[in-house]
Formats: structure tokens, sequence, C-alpha cells
């Protein structure tokens, strides 16, 4: 994802605007998809910049997600009245162009509410600021999203796909993790209250969230999004490491206002069932890390998170014990 | 056998050079972070090289007669199959310390399963008990408490 490689595309994406590209530079931190600034010059004398979000090889990567079915999600979600998205501007769906499926979305000029909440704001009205926006993204009518967006049967369905995520764990590291196996029986054994389908982001935190003077917050990373049970974004942002904490010093607050905005029940939310959402919501994250970890033990490298996601498969084995020590054994453990 | 200096102090003499000599003159910050990265590893692996045997066979007993005390309880066929099937052996070879560890663990896992099944409190407070004795000693040895660089994505 270079700047020839970029002057290549618009070249030919857009044949009559004199696209110059001026600069590319990559944007360090993230962990699964390689992210490139760029500006470029219009035939007007116009500038503007442009985010490119592309595939590392495969064999230096350890994070999996669809570009394609991300490219769809953005298009289902980017004229929502709800909330705002970069505008996705070009896919490069084969890579033909920029040597991976790369996504090219516009810059927008703000800072992350990770970086705002680093520079000491009142927290009890980020806390709010927070919620407000994760809620806009559940309570998006799922009929106005594109029927092209793939829907669960029904709620269990959905819910027995995700719990699947530990079989396919264990599959994957050859069944001999105690704590993973005990996990997945307590999980079991603790099936929540259903509730209504929802948009789902999938890595909901707030360096995802651009703060931008004079607009509502933008929501950026789509990549892991779905229609899904809502409660997984809740639980997955309960594992954030990054201070200041948004959840955690004052949880019933927190779910407090998300069910104001959202009208679930306390039944269906509450500290106890966010943590239970903790274990569901980073599944998919934990399945990528141990296929990665194994397939370093099978002789193959996948790049510096291979081996340095290690210390995160040690941070989710720890919640996940903690976390379902808690969980009771109700009746249905018998069943 | 050279043994002075141990794998361990050789490994976190390598992150020692990385970090005052070499990261210092690396301006790319997306390479500065790999760099970062790189000696978390190091440094785990350097604990691990002084520990992960010891700690395996510490652990393998305490898995073992954990499921041996259920299968007498309870006379469970594949518990006690799967306790005698995973005996330690005496090889000190990480591979093999390994694999005994991953048989010992599947015996456990078999016999916790069966207890947590039938809600059996006094094993399953046992199993609880060696679950936490499991994390404590990965994490002495994966602090697992670094975050580098912004999120998953």
């Amino acid at each position: 994802m270079d700047a020839e490689k970029l002057q290549a595309f618009l070249n030919s994406v857009e044949p009559d605007c004199g696209a110059t590209v001026l600069s590319t530079a990559p944007v360090p931190g993230g962990y699964s998809r390689d992210t490139v600034m760029a500006e470029v010059q219009w035939a007007d004398g116009s500038t503007e910049k442009l985010v490119l979000r592309g595939d590392p090889p495969v064999e230096s990567s350890v994070f999996r997600s669809d570009r394609a079915a991300e490219w769809a999600i953005l298009q289902a979600v980017k004229d929502l009245p709800d909330f705002l998205i970069p505008t996705p501007r070009y896919f490069d769906a084969t890579g033909e162009y920029m040597g991976c499926k790369c996504i090219i979305s516009e810059a927008i000029d703000s800072t992350s509410m990770q970086k705002f909440l680093d520079s000491g704001p009142d927290l009890d009205k980020a806390r709010e600021d927070f919620v407000a926006i994760m809620a806009s993204a559940h309570n998006t009518p799922l009929d106005s999203i594109d029927a092209a967006i793939e829907r669960p049967s029904d709620w269990r369905a959905h819910l027995d796909d995700v719990i699947a995520n530990y079989e396919r764990m264990l599959e994957c590291i050859g069944e001999d993790d105690p704590i993973l196996r005990y996990t997945l029986k307590k999980i079991r054994m603790n099936i929540p209250p259903e509730v209504p389908l929802a948009l789902v982001h999938g890595d909901l935190q707030p360096g995802n969230f651009l703060l931008s003077e004079g607009t509502d917050p933008y929501i950026i990373d789509w990549e892991f999004a779905r229609i899904g049970d809502p409660r997984l974004d809740i639980g997955y942002y309960l594992q954030i490491p990054m201070p200041p904490h948004l959840y955690h010093p004052d949880p019933e607050a927190f779910l407090a206002s998300y069910r104001a905005l959202t009208g679930l029940t306390e039944e269906q939310i509450n500290p106890a069932i966010a943590k239970y959402f903790l274990l569901l919501g980073t599944s998919h994250l934990m399945l990528d890390i141990l296929q990665g970890t194994e397939d370093v033990t099978a002789g193959q490298h996948r790049g510096v998170m291979g081996t340095f996601l290690m210390t995160a498969y040690a941070h989710f084995h720890k919640l996940y014990l903690d976390y379902s020590l808690e969980l009771p054994y109700t009746a249905e453990a018998t069943r | 056998m050279i043994t002075r200096p141990s794998t361990s102090r050789i490994l976190e003499d390598v992150v020692d050079e990385i970090m005052r000599d070499i990261m210092p003159s690396i301006t790319d910050p997306a390479q500065q972070i790999r760099l970062h990265m790189l000696t978390i590893v190091l440094n785990n692996c350097a604990n691990a090289s002084e520990r992960e045997i010891s700690v395996m066979r510490e652990e393998i007993p305490v898995y073992l007669s954990f499921a041996s005390d259920v299968a007498a309880a309870t006379g469970d066929a594949d518990v006690a199959t799967a306790a005698e099937a995973a005996q330690m052996g005496e090889s000190l070879v990480l591979s093999d310390v390994i694999a005994d560890y991953q048989r010992a663990s599947r015996a456990f896992s078999t016999a916790m399963d069966l207890v947590m099944d039938t809600v059996n409190r006094d094993f399953i407070n046992r199993g609880e008990d060696i679950l936490r004795t499991r994390m404590a000693n990965e994490r002495a040895i994966l602090s697992g408490v670094s975050a580098v660089g912004r999120s998953a994505s």
C-alpha cells in the first residue's frame, strides 16, 4: 500500500479526476490490519487525506477478518442516521492494485476518544458519551441494514455459534487446556436471558471512536461487525486494558445508562451478565490467537504477533478463569 | 556443558542490548513497536527457560492425583482410563515433559468435567484450586499485562 500503488488505483477508478498522490505514511499501532494515511491532490487543486486499510500478508498476521465483509458492513451503515462513520470511498476487492484487499476511506480531522480520555476529562460525562455512542449502534433498526448482511436465524442459534468458538479453540489446541474446558462448561451452565439481535461492532472501545469538532462522533474499525447479541460489545469492552476505563469504576452507572438508552432490562444486562459476555465477546480474538500459536508450534512464521500475542493469551486466560469461577452452578448444570 | 551465563541471563542480556543500543537508533515508530514487542517475548522466554520444566513437573502429579481420586470416588471408567494413560515419565527433555503435561491436563479435565456435571462440591472446590494454581504459575511466566499498540485492529 504505497504511493505508487495508490496512484495506479486512483488512475483506474477515478480516471477523470486527475489524482496525484502527494504522500503516504504508515499508521502504527493496529494489531490486525495495515493502515496507511495518504494525501491526494485532485485536478482542481484541492487536497484530501485518505485512510488505506489493508490486509497484512497471511504469513505475518494473526487476526483474521474479511475485507469484503467489512466493506459490505460499511456500505450498509454509512448512511444510517444513528451514528457516523468515515465515508468509505473505494475498495480494491482483489488487491490487483494495492497488493492486498484494501478499503480506502476519508480521513477525519479528529482525535480518538482514547486520546481525549488521556487528557483528563470529566470521566462521568465521558462514560455517558461512550454509552450513548455504543447504544446508537445497538439501537440501529435491523430493517434499515442491507439485507445482504448475514442475520442469524434466531438469538439462541447465534449464541450457540459464539459459544462454539470455545469448541473451535479446544479443537485447535488439542483439547488439553483445562481452563478453556472449565470456562466452556460454566458458559453453558449460565445461558443468559434472550435480547433482540442488534448491530454488533465487535471492537467497541474508545480508541475506535473519533471525536471531531462540530460533528457527532465517528465509529471506525468495523472488521468484526455482525448482527448478533449487543451484549458482546459490552463484554468485549470490559477487557480493554487502556486506562482510564469507563466501565470498571462504576458498572452499575454504566449499565443503568445503557439500559435507559436501549430499553434492555436489569435481568438482561447487569454486571454479572456483562462479565459473562466478556467470555463470549473476546472469543473470536482468542480463537485467532490460538490458531497463531499453533501455527508457530508447527514451525510456521506468523510475524511478531504470532509470539507476542502469547501475552494476550495469558491475559484472556486469566480473565476467563476469574470470571468463570464467579459463575454459579445452576440447575442447568445437571441437564 | 556451559552453565554460566544461564539461558535466561543470556536472553535478558540480549534484551538489554536491544533496548540500550539498538532501539534508540530506530526512528520508524512501527518498527520501534515491533522491537518492543519482541523484547517482551524474549523476557517471557527468559522466565520460561528458568521455570517451565519444574512448573510442569510439579503440576502433573497434582492433576493425576485429582483424576485418580475422582475415578476412585465415582467409579467412572473414562476418568480412570485417562488417569492411567497419563503417568509421568522420567525424561526431563522439554518436549517429553510437555507431552506428559498435556496428557495429565486431559486427565484432569476429564475428571473435572465429571464433577461439574454432577455438581460434586468437594471435588469442584479442589479442582478450582488446582486451576487457580495453574493460572498463578502461568502468570509468573507470561505476565500478560503488556498492551503495546492501540487495539485489536
